[in-house]
């Protein structure tokens, strides 16, 4: 598995134990409001995870652009590519 | 775009109509017109006045219903003079403020800016919260509040630039939590008011009055995360043209994981219950609070 694709495992697992879903069934289209069901405090919870987990801070433009999962795992890849 | 063009039309005429007049008398006279318009409303309105009642009746179980009619037709009352008010407010300056507003507690922010580098604010839809905006705005540095803003984009602009004139930043309600974190974190003091029912997937069930009502934990969240205190305060007309405004000792973050969330949110909203048993008239009663 290559580093990229374990990153993307975690972030995955992440959203799926805040979500309350199995990792292995996230989809990148999936609407993490919608889909998801990641209302206001778990939006805030996976957001404030995603931060200590990954030593980031994410601005109020990028977390308003987080829709879907695809989203989510981009703005990661993007921020670790920068680092 | 507005889809409702002719309904807003007439809502922003109403608005610029009762800011022109208010601008022109003093503000004890805003306060009684205000109530006046209330008690219209007290009239109109039976479904928000019964639902008053049943609100009421749930959180003082040992009042009578003459008591009862008395705080509902005072709250509708109390209101209407707070909305006219806050209209007038459009013409407050910056010189103005500090002879309208008796403040106290004002140490507690300072102590907790010293103690834990800042702080968030809570209060109640109670009293006169929204003016409340214009001393902390004067007395706070870099004031952001969380607020729905109005339906009709010509009221939410008017409103945004009397805020603007005091630095008050507007943080809009829908998908405010990280925003607010973001906003602590460049240094800015945070209010935000919980009081209101929330989805219960958007919140928990925590007791108020002895009855749980779904409330938002994002506070609690955010001051756990931040380890940052919530300061409450409470904002009342007094006298005929006057407020006092209030502060109370921080509300230290303790514990962590959603119990913790659950302990301060109900720490918050005791506070709030707590001014509502001062004076019952000045809570907004005509909301159902204790939704399933």
């Amino acid at each position: 598995m290559s580093e990229q694709s374990q990153a993307s495992q975690d972030i995955l697992r992440l959203i799926g134990s805040i979500a309350g879903k199995d990792p292995s069934t996230l989809q990148r289209g999936q609407h993490l409001t919608v889909d998801l069901g990641l209302d206001s405090p778990k939006a805030l919870e996976l957001l404030m995870a995603l931060e200590d987990d990954y030593g980031i801070e994410i601005s109020d433009e990028e977390a308003a652009d987080l829709k879907t999962v695809g989203d989510i795992l981009d703005l990661m890849a993007e921020r670790s590519s920068l680092a | 775009m507005t889809d409702r063009p002719l309904r807003h039309g007439l809502e922003y005429g109403v608005f610029r109509l009762v800011h022109g007049l208010a601008g022109r008398f003093s503000l004890a006279r805003v306060r009684r017109w205000g109530g006046r318009l209330g008690l219209l409303a007290l009239r109109l309105a039976a479904k928000k006045r019964r639902l008053a009642m049943q609100n009421m009746a749930l959180a003082f179980p040992d009042s009578d219903v003459a008591q009862r009619r008395r705080w509902v037709r005072r709250c509708f009352e109390h209101h209407g003079s707070h909305f006219c008010e806050v209209i007038a407010a459009a013409h407050w300056t910056p010189q103005q403020v500090p002879d309208l507003f008796t403040i106290e507690g004002l140490e507690h922010l300072q102590d907790a800016d010293d103690a834990f580098g800042g702080y968030f604010l809570t209060t109640g839809h109670y009293g006169s919260s929204e003016l409340a905006l214009y001393p902390l705005a004067l007395s706070v540095e870099s004031l952001y509040v969380v607020a729905r803003p109005p339906n009709n984009p010509r009221i939410e602009a008017a409103i945004r630039q009397i805020r603007g004139r005091f630095g008050v930043e507007i943080i809009n309600k829908q998908g405010a939590a990280h925003r607010m974190l973001n906003a602590q974190r460049r240094g800015g003091h945070v209010a935000a008011i919980i009081d209101q029912h929330v989805r219960p997937s958007a919140g928990a069930a925590v007791p108020f009055f002895g009855h749980p009502a779904w409330t938002s934990v994002t506070l609690a969240m955010l001051s756990l995360r931040q380890k940052v205190p919530v300061i409450h305060f409470t904002c009342e007309p007094r006298g005929e043209d006057r407020y006092s405004l209030r502060f109370s000792p921080a509300m230290e973050p303790e514990g962590t994981g959603p119990e913790a969330r659950i302990e301060m949110t109900r720490r918050y909203m005791a506070k709030v219950e707590e001014d509502i048993r001062r004076r019952p008239e000045l809570w907004l009663w005509m909301h159902r609070r204790w939704r399933p």
